[in-house]
């Protein structure tokens, strides 16, 4: 049983025929294909798809496939190479003790873009109706997963600054390894999707009506 | 004021776009990327081969690579155990541009750092981590999934031009892998691997000769060992040659092509036989694996001193095999030691097919049955070494080669021929030993004393003063004034001799006798048809030996007396009238001649030549001379009387007991008479100054005392001569050892000369013994 709360419930500019242009914040009559004022692009429907959402994130789930099955890090030390995947390395950090760095890793590039996608997924299936939920605790869950998803860019920020700066011959030298860009579109791609997805649709399946 | 109604809310009829949208493209393109990329990823993917490894040291799962001419074109995916396991299987993930090209020659090894005589290699992976190096040709082949991988790597790579030949030895000797094979002393070629034989029969050394040289591999060239120092001092004599310093290290092999028919060339993996030197190879003596040969036992009576393992044995001069074990046994039988020698026979070299071991037992049974028998001899006489030798010395029949259970064949044997041997050089000094030298210095030393004793004695002593005395009153006579007519008196004779002489009558008779003359020689001729002549000469050599006998000791007796008594004639005075009564003799002989009766002398000096011609004539009809011929054959007969002889014998026996009288009165007497003797000789000496014997005498003491000085000469200047050939020799010596140390002519020369440096010092020490006692040399003590 929804609770009819007068502050939530209300008429939006949606029920009134009318959506905002999203560049100039001109009120344009629904139905308009591009802003009066500025001529941008105005979604037909007022609301964007969700189809670009579950296309980025298809794109990034793909990607990161690849990203974990290659070497992110070549280390090549006296001759001696060492190529690591994103969990081996972790592992292998466990193994040395670094038990934070490697929790660090493990949260950066396997619990966040993970968490990413089920978060993704999950506002997309709300948003289409199935699933009862807090629309309040939703938009909470889609502004964590738009800020902290730039973070998972850390790791290939680190094997970019690393891979320039260890740069020492024969004694010891750092190479990004295939899933490096692999990872970074895949970042890269699930950020797209979760800017793709209109949080204004969060409320609309309140009904205005 | 009017309320504006807002304006009714326009229908919003949200339309569900039912186009698909363009930003699907994104993830079409992103899983045709993936999977374009994973596409490209198992096409890169070559195949896994396994490379088996005793251990996996140094090797890591996922970074150790495999490389091909230093490039990575594989890297170990997993290392696991093998089925049984006693090894460990590499995965190895291969790079598919080169994964055609392993095939089954395909060759791996792990790639270490190491330090050998070839020098250090791998240094790179002390740092880098070891890695495994693959070699294979360049053409493709039938895909091969396991490989073994080598302990050592291939010293060649497959790509190297060139020739593997494979080499046999009886054993491994000094050769390693890496050792080097020369051409004329120039290296061509490695020894790449080397193994024993299926049968352990033999080792076996993969050799890689370079191109061109392997072009000179023809089926009759032959290897030989060069590995160091090649020292070799058996029945041959002494020998030694020195190898490269590589060769030294890692031994090394030769090989030389002795047919120099370089038209056939060997095909790849023939095999060669590896000879011990290059002796043997050149003399194609060799026998590589026992189960070739024939080996027989052998049982020498006595010592095999000398005798060396390798050491050739010889039939009919040939090489035809060599002794390949001397070892003690105890004969249960005899209860007795005895020393059996191993000979091995090459039935190649016995004339027969090789490898015919069955063949050259029955052809020794043969040989044995003819009388064959093994013996030691000598190989060389400096070194003393024996050698086995077949020869002909048995008695013919049954006794053949004894085969027994278990055990090589029993070949027979005859005893050493060492006395003969030793003899060779003993003999000698032997016959040098057994001459009678000191028999022959007692007889001149009794020689000595006997004409000491005989000079020494009164006789001889007497005998110039009374020749002086004969003399001095020979003198006296002749100084006669009366003597000094008869010239006169002569002169006369001589003129009316004449006058006769040249009366008609003397001239007939001249004429007459040189009938006569010419009658004796045709005489003598018949004389010496008739063999007088030696019938004369036998009579007078029977008549010299006679007079030649030691009796005429006595005529010195003899002589002298008669010179007394002539002495004594001569100093009678009657003698002082001599002269006189032959002047008137003269005279009364000048009144014969000039008598008218001596006149007519001539005419029948005439008639008696005549009447002597005539029977002279009678002579040579009525065979005369044949008469003469008997009577002279008679006096030969009589001279050669057994009593004659013995009447020699007696004289002999009485020289001889006269001889035992002088050596009986004593030795205290000796000195004193020799004292004697000599002071009579001196006196003697003295007095026959002038005579002929003296000087003679004089002269040969002369001769003797220079050649005593220069005995002493010689004696002194040894010493000299012994230091010169000493330092000779030791000059010998440096130069023999700078020069190439080597050849039997070499070491027989050291010997040689070591021999005459010992020589020398026995000639030193035999002076030093003249010179402290002089009359050891001629007393012989």
């Amino acid at each position: 049983m929804r609770t009819r709360d007068p502050h939530i419930e209300g008429p939006t500019a949606l029920s009134s025929g009318l959506i905002g242009c999203e560049i100039c914040g001109r009120a344009v009559s629904v139905g308009a294909e591009t802003c009066t004022r500025c001529g941008g692009r105005l979604p037909r429907s007022g609301r964007r798809s969700t189809d670009a959402v579950w296309a980025w994130l298809f794109a990034g789930m793909i990607f990161y496939i690849p990203a974990n099955l290659y070497p992110m890090l070549i280390a090549s030390q006296f001759g001696s190479e060492q190529a690591s995947t994103i969990v081996g390395g972790a592992i292998d950090l466990i193994d040395h003790g670094s038990y934070a760095i490697a929790v660090i890793v493990l949260v950066a590039s396997v619990v966040i873009p993970i968490t990413k996608f089920a978060a993704i997924i999950w506002l997309c299936l709300l948003v289409r109706g199935r699933g009862e939920a807090s629309s309040h605790r939703a938009l909470q869950l889609y502004e964590v997963v738009e800020f902290i998803g730039r973070w998972s860019m850390i790791d290939v920020f680190v094997v970019a600054i690393l891979a320039a700066l260890v740069q020492m011959g024969f004694l010891a030298s750092l190479q990004p390894g295939a899933a490096a860009p692999f990872f970074a579109l895949s970042v890269a791609f699930t950020m797209m999707a979760a800017r793709a997805f209109d949080p204004r649709l969060i409320w609309d399946r309140l009904g205005g009506h | 004021m009017t309320d504006p109604t807002p304006p009714p809310p326009p229908k919003v009829e949200l339309v569900k776009s039912r186009r698909v949208s363009l930003i699907w493209l994104i993830p079409l393109i992103s899983v045709g990327l993936a999977l374009s990329l994973l596409w490209s990823e198992y096409r890169s993917r070559g195949p896994v081969i396994e490379i088996r490894l005793a251990t996996a040291s140094g090797l890591k799962a996922g970074e150790t690579a495999i490389r091909y001419r230093d490039v990575e074109v594989g890297r170990v995916e997993e290392l696991s155990f093998a089925e049984d396991l006693d090894g460990v299987i590499a995965s190895v993930r291969m790079s598919p541009e080169v994964a055609p090209y392993v095939d089954d020659d395909a060759t791996f090894w792990v790639v270490r750092p190491e330090v050998s005589a070839q020098g250090i290699s791998g240094l790179e992976t002390v740092i880098s981590g070891v890695y495994i190096a693959g070699d294979w040709d360049a053409e493709k082949g039938v895909r091969q999934a396991s490989f073994e991988v080598l302990d050592q790597p291939p010293l060649t790579s497959s790509d190297t031009p060139g020739k593997r030949v494979k080499i046999r030895a009886a054993d491994g000797g000094s050769l390693s892998v890496g050792a080097p094979i020369f051409f004329r002393r120039v290296e061509v070629g490695r020894i790449e691997t080397k193994r024993l034989t299926a049968d352990g029969d033999a080792v076996e050394f993969d050799v890689f000769i370079n191109a061109p040289h392997d072009q000179r591999l023809t089926p009759d060239t032959r290897f030989w060992n060069v590995s160091g120092v090649d020292f070799s001092f058996g029945a041959e004599g002494a020998r030694m040659r020195v190898g490269s310093l590589v060769s030294l290290l890692q031994g090394g092999a030769a090989f030389e092509n002795l047919s120099g028919d370089t038209s056939t060339v060997v095909e790849k993996g023939h095999v060669y036989i590896l000879y011990p030197t290059e002796r043997d190879a050149r003399e194609k003596t060799l026998e590589i694996d026992p189960g070739k040969l024939l080996l027989l036992d052998v049982y020498f009576e006595g010592s095999v001193r000398g005798l060396s393992i390798g050491g050739p044995v010889e039939y009919q001069g040939i090489r035809v095999g060599r002794v390949t074990g001397i070892a003690a046994e105890i004969d249960p039988a005899a209860s007795r030691f005895a020393t059996r020698t191993t000979i091995a026979l090459s039935p190649q070299r016995l004339g027969l097919a090789d490898e015919d071991v069955e063949g050259a037992l029955s052809f020794m049974k043969r040989l044995t049955a003819n009388g064959v028998r093994a013996q030691l001899t000598s190989g060389n006489l400096f070194t003393g070494a024996l050698i086995v030798r077949l020869i002909q010395g048995g008695a013919l029949g049954p006794d053949e080669i004894e085969e027994r259970e278990g055990r090589n064949p029993r070949m027979p044997s005859i005893p050493t021929d060492l006395d003969e041997l030793a003899g060779s050089v003993e003999g000698v000094l032997r016959r040098v030993d057994a001459l009678p030298i000191e028999e022959l210095l007692d007889n001149a030393v009794q020689l000595l004393a006997n004409t000491n004793a005989l000079i020494g004695s009164d006789g001889t002593r007497a005998l110039p003063g009374n020749a002086a005395a004969a003399l001095e009153a020979l003198q006296v006579l002749l100084s006669d004034p009366a003597l000094a007519r008869v010239p006169g008196e002569v002169e006369t004779l001589v003129a009316s001799l004449n006058t006769t002489i040249d009366s008609e009558a003397v001239q007939g008779t001249v004429r007459d006798l040189a009938v006569l003359a010419s009658d004796a020689a045709a005489l003598s001729t018949a004389l010496r048809e008739n063999d007088v002549a030696a019938e004369t000469a036998a009579a007078i050599a029977a008549l010299r030996a006679r007079l030649e006998d030691p009796a005429l000791g006595q005529l010195v007796v003899s002589l002298d007396q008669t010179a007394s008594a002539l002495t004594t004639l001569l100093s009678n005075p009657a003698w002082a009238d001599a002269p006189a009564e032959v002047n008137a003799t003269l005279a009364s002989l000048r009144a014969i001649l000039d008598d008218p009766g001596t006149r007519a002398a001539p005419e029948e000096l005439a008639a008696a030549i005549g009447a002597a011609r005539s029977l002279l004539d009678d002579f040579k009809t009525a065979g005369t001379a044949i008469e003469i011929a008997a009577a002279a054959s008679a006096a030969r007969e009589l001279l050669a009387d057994p009593s004659l002889r013995r009447l020699s014998t007696e004289t002999a026996d009485a020289a001889a007991a006269l001889r035992t009288l002088l050596a009986a009165p004593g030795a205290e007497d000796l000195p004193a008479s020799a004292a004697r003797a000599m002071s009579s000789a001196a006196l003697l000496m003295d007095e026959i100054a002038a005579k002929d014997l003296a000087g003679a005498t004089a002269d040969a003491l002369a001769e003797i005392e220079g050649a005593t000085a220069a005995v002493r000469a010689a004696a002194a200047a040894a010493p000299a001569l012994i230091r010169s050939l000493t330092s000779t020799a030791e000059r010998a010596d440096d130069l023999l050892a700078s020069v190439q140390v080597g050849s039997e002519l070499n070491y027989e020369t050291v010997t040689a000369i070591r021999e005459i440096r010992d020589a020398a010092r026995a000639v030193s020490d035999l002076a030093q013994l003249v010179e402290r006692n002089p009359s050891a040399f001629i007393l012989g003590k």
